[in-house]
Formats: structure tokens, sequence, C-alpha cells
């Protein structure tokens, strides 16, 4: 099993940043873009995502598999998807470790699931469903996350680890989503990394977040803080080249702002020693 | 409890109109267990209210933020959302006027929800060509009366009270007011949208131009069309008249196939 080839520094595609994009040459490696902004659309967005994706490689990255729910596998969800995957052939598809509704409701967020055997089971055998029905692997995210349960039997790393093996899909680490939950729950972040395997891990975000004194929100909206590029040079010890990409989603900034963090990512990237081994048994 | 009822419950109590803390849910180190929970309990409401607020943004202005929030928050939460996507979610909202008191009996205010829902449709539709008006030189004379037309999938036409269209032009300013001044002094008007080039288009039409582009997207041919205005005008020859709307819904880019006997 070989991880896809690192992608280098990415940037998640917001309509924001459009005209710069295609006007100039931004240093950009490639784009992720949200599944669902484009699925069964047409118009202007996906004659710019056909313009985009002459030049860039690209992810798709959705919000709505629901991966974890309880409802039945949306297959009308995953058609749309697999034909967007098949026009613009991008590296990979990824979505998060959540639910978004059930009895037919979508509650528009990523819902947190409790850490237990029987999530484990459910989960696993859903992902299999869907890298058959894709048939390719998917990778999936670790979400930020603000309740805990008390049904849960595991730690949030050792499920990831867990699943990842028994549905043999890859990760989609999340940097800010650990340094949130983190503070959220009161777990060490850098023993999180620790559990998680490296072999699997093929893809890392960045993001900001809003601070609450009391908790911390993933909104996307602010710079990476230093603690989270702290923990993102450790997270690039721990598995290695990956590829790398920066969320932002409100309060947007000049895109040179953007770059300018794309750019340090890589200097982080460059100066850390890999203890990462890139090919899995 | 098991992930099913645990999910059910969890979104039962996000639903509700009182949050309900769903009794799975544990303290955390600085929160406790309500307060915790708020934070999906709101994002529910906020997420859904941002889009709303963008998908109406001229509504909002329209009625002020006070008004609109007291529409879109009963719509938030009598109506869950049952869509993937929250912009679909938002389509709902003039069903829900036409529905509900006190905005029922506010036609002005529906039409113009339903107005600036149909832009955001149009803008979104699916792809198709737009045929230049040089594609009729290649039918032969004796195939026109057996012309038929198909259109791009942004094209709507809707029945909206007289000056909706104009109303919605002042409230964007006036730069932003496609809506030629063809408005027939009537209690409706009919607004016909439709996308070319990416960008999202609306004019008033009349009366005989909406029979036409109906017969003509519900597949009847030239011929038929022609005979469907000539009954409306009490025998008159109307082709140079259908000749002008083809012209017009060509040059705007409305048409996306033509055939010849096709049903």
């Amino acid at each position: 099993m070989q991880k896809p080839a690192p992608l280098g520094f990415g940037l998640g595609l917001r309509p924001n940043y459009y005209a710069e994009i295609l006007s100039g040459e931004p240093n950009i490696d490639w784009f992720e873009v949200i599944s669902e902004n484009f699925m069964g659309r047409g118009g202007r967005p996906i004659a710019i995502l056909e313009q985009i994706r002459q030049n860039y490689p690209i992810v798709l990255h959705g919000v709505s598999m629901s991966i974890a729910s309880t409802a039945p596998l949306d297959f009308d969800y995953l058609r749309a998807l697999k034909q967007l995957a098949d026009r613009f052939q991008p590296e990979w598809i990824s979505d998060h470790l959540c639910w978004t509704g059930v009895h037919g409701v979508n509650l528009h967020d990523l819902l947190p699931i409790p850490y237990t055997h029987e999530a484990l089971d459910h989960v696993a055998d859903r992902i299999q469903r869907v890298q058959d029905y894709l048939c390719r692997r998917i990778a999936i995210e670790n979400v930020s996350s603000y309740v805990t349960f008390a049904e849960s039997e595991m730690d949030e790393s050792t499920f990831l680890r867990e699943l990842a093996e028994r549905a043999d899909c890859w990760l989609l680490f999340d940097v800010n989503n650990v340094f949130v939950s983190s503070f959220n729950h009161g777990f060490d972040a850098g023993r999180f990394l620790d559990d998680i395997p490296a072999e699997r891990v093929i893809q890392l975000h960045l993001a900001g977040h809003s601070d609450h004194e009391t908790h911390k929100i993933d909104t996307h909206d602010q710079p990476v803080i230093e603690v989270v590029w702290s923990l993102y040079a450790e997270a690039c010890r721990r598995f290695g080249e990956v590829s790398t990409m920066i969320e932002r989603d409100d309060n947007f900034p000049p895109l040179s702002d953007l770059v300018a963090e794309l750019d340090r990512a890589r200097r982080i990237a460059a100066s850390a020693p890999s203890r990462a081994q890139g090919v899995a048994a | 409890m098991n992930l099913a009822a645990l999910q059910s419950a969890f979104q039962a109590g996000i639903l509700s109109g009182d949050p309900v803390i769903p009794p799975s849910i544990e303290d955390g180190p600085r929160q406790d267990r309500a307060a915790r929970f708020m934070a999906y309990y709101d994002a529910y409401r906020l997420r859904l209210a941002e889009c709303l607020s963008n998908e109406y943004s001229a509504l909002r202005d329209r009625l002020g933020d006070e008004d609109f929030g007291a529409l879109i928050e009963a719509y938030i939460e009598t109506r869950p959302s049952r869509y993937r996507a929250a912009q679909d979610y938002c389509r709902g909202l003039p069903d829900f006027m036409r529905a509900t008191a006190p905005w029922r009996t506010q036609r002005d205010i529906i039409d113009f929800a339903e107005f600036e829902r149909q832009l955001s449709i149009a803008f979104n539709a699916a792809d198709a060509p737009s045929l230049a008006i040089a594609t009729l030189a290649n039918v032969a004379p004796a195939d026109w009366p057996a012309l038929t037309f198909a259109f791009h999938p942004s094209v709507e036409m809707l029945d909206l009270l007289q000056g909706t269209a104009q109303a919605y032009a002042r409230t964007r300013g006036a730069e932003d007011a496609q809506c030629s001044q063809e408005t027939p002094a009537a209690d409706s008007e009919t607004i016909l949208f439709w996308r070319n080039d990416g960008g999202v288009f609306y004019r008033a039409i009349d009366a005989g131009e909406r029979l036409a582009l109906a017969e003509a997207a519900g597949r009847s041919n030239f011929a038929e069309l022609c005979a469907a205005l000539a009954e409306r005008t009490a025998g008159a020859d109307v082709t140079a008249q259908a000749a002008a709307f083809l012209g017009r819904w060509f040059n705007d880019g409305l048409v996306s196939k033509v055939g010849v006997g096709e049903e």
C-alpha cells in the first residue's frame, strides 16, 4: 500500500480568492475543494473549477458524507460525489469522522460520536462500503469536538488508529482540531499525535480557531496560532513529508497572508527531521 | 445508550425550542455539560441563519434586520433542515412564508423572496450550451414548422406581483437593475430568469412571449407555437412576432438545443 505522492502546500479553494488565483501565480501547490459546493451544480463555480484544475492538483473534501450516522448511507450523495470525482480527477477524497443527522434531518454540523466498540464496528463498515462504491480509499479527518460522552470506551486517538486499520482507509490529520479538542477535553495533544499511524496519514490541515476562554471553537477565521505551529512541527517529525494545507472559511485576509502562512509551513516541514516510514505494511 | 439512541437524543436536543441536554454528555474541564452542548445547539441556528441571510440579502435589506430575524427564526425553529446543502434548505423560505402567519397575507414580500430565490436557482442551475442564432441558418425552410426547442436549465418564468422586479432592483441599487420596463399595467408581472456566461439575468415579458415560451418549453413545435399565438390574437398572422421572440431567446442565450420533429 503506497501512500499518494505528497502534493506540497495547498489552500482551501474559496470564492473570495478565485480572481487572484486565476490572474496570478500565487505560490500554492494545490487546492482542496469542498465537494458539496460543486456537486450537481453548474454555472460559474464549475467553470472556475475547470480552469483551476487545468493548472493545479485538487483533492475533494466533503462535509456531508455523515459516515458515522446510524441513518442509511446516502447513495444519492455518493453517486453525485463519484460523478464529481470522475469529472475532476482529484488526488483523493476526504470527509470527517462525524455524523450530520438522523431520521432525514441534516444539522449541517460535524457532530461528535462516542468512542465505543459499537461505533468502531459501525463506522469501519460504512467506510469500507463507501470505498467499495467509490473504488478508492478515502481519507477520514479527526474533527474538533466540544463534548465528550459517558459511553466512550477508548480515547479518540485509539479510535482513529483502530478505525484506519479496520477500514483500511487513509487519515487526514487536522492539527488545529487536535489542539482545540485537547483544550476542550483536557488531553495531551502530543500523546494523541503519537497514537496516530504515520503510514495512514496523507494530508494535514492547519487552521485558526476562536478562543472563548472556557473552550475553543474551530471557526477557521483566524491565523494559525503559535502552539498549533509547534504541534505542526511535531506532526512533520512524526508523519514525514505529507501534503499540508490551510483552511480559511471566514474573516478572509488578503491571499498573500495565507500564502505567507503556507511559506511558514514549508519552512517548518523542511526543517523537521522525519521519523516516518512512507510505506505501510 | 447505543449509538442510534444517542444520535437521536443529541439531534432532538438541538432541534427542541429549549435545549434538551442529552444524558450522555459529560462535564468538561472548564464547562458543565449544558454549556458544552450549547456549542452545537447554537451552531445549528447560526449556520442556517447565516445561509438564509446570504441567500436573501435583498429581502433582509427590505425587511430590516429585526423583521428578517423574526422570519428566519420562525423558519428555522419550525422547519428542520432535510437538505444536504444548507443552500437548498434556504429555498423553502418563500413556501414557508406562503403557509405561515403573519407573512402569508403579504404577497409583496412573498413574491420578493421568490424572486430572490429564483436568482439563486438560476445561478446554480446545471450547465448546458447556449446556441447562437446562426444555428437557425442551417434549418431548411420546409423544416421550420416542425422545429422544436430546448432551453437552458436556468430558464424559468415566474408570475409575481406587479412591481416585484423593480422593487428588487431598487433594493440592490440601480447599477444592478437588469430588468427592462416592458411590464404591462396589471396585477401581476411575468419575469423571465436565465443565466448566460455565468451571469444571471431577468426581464419582464408580456403575455404573448409568456405564451410562446410556455409552448416552446412544453415541446410544441414552431407551427404549434404560432397557432397558439394566433388563437390568442384572434387569427392574426403571428409568424413575425414568433420569429422576433425566437431571435431574442437566442440572443439572450436561452436556447440550448433545436430539433426537427422531436417530441
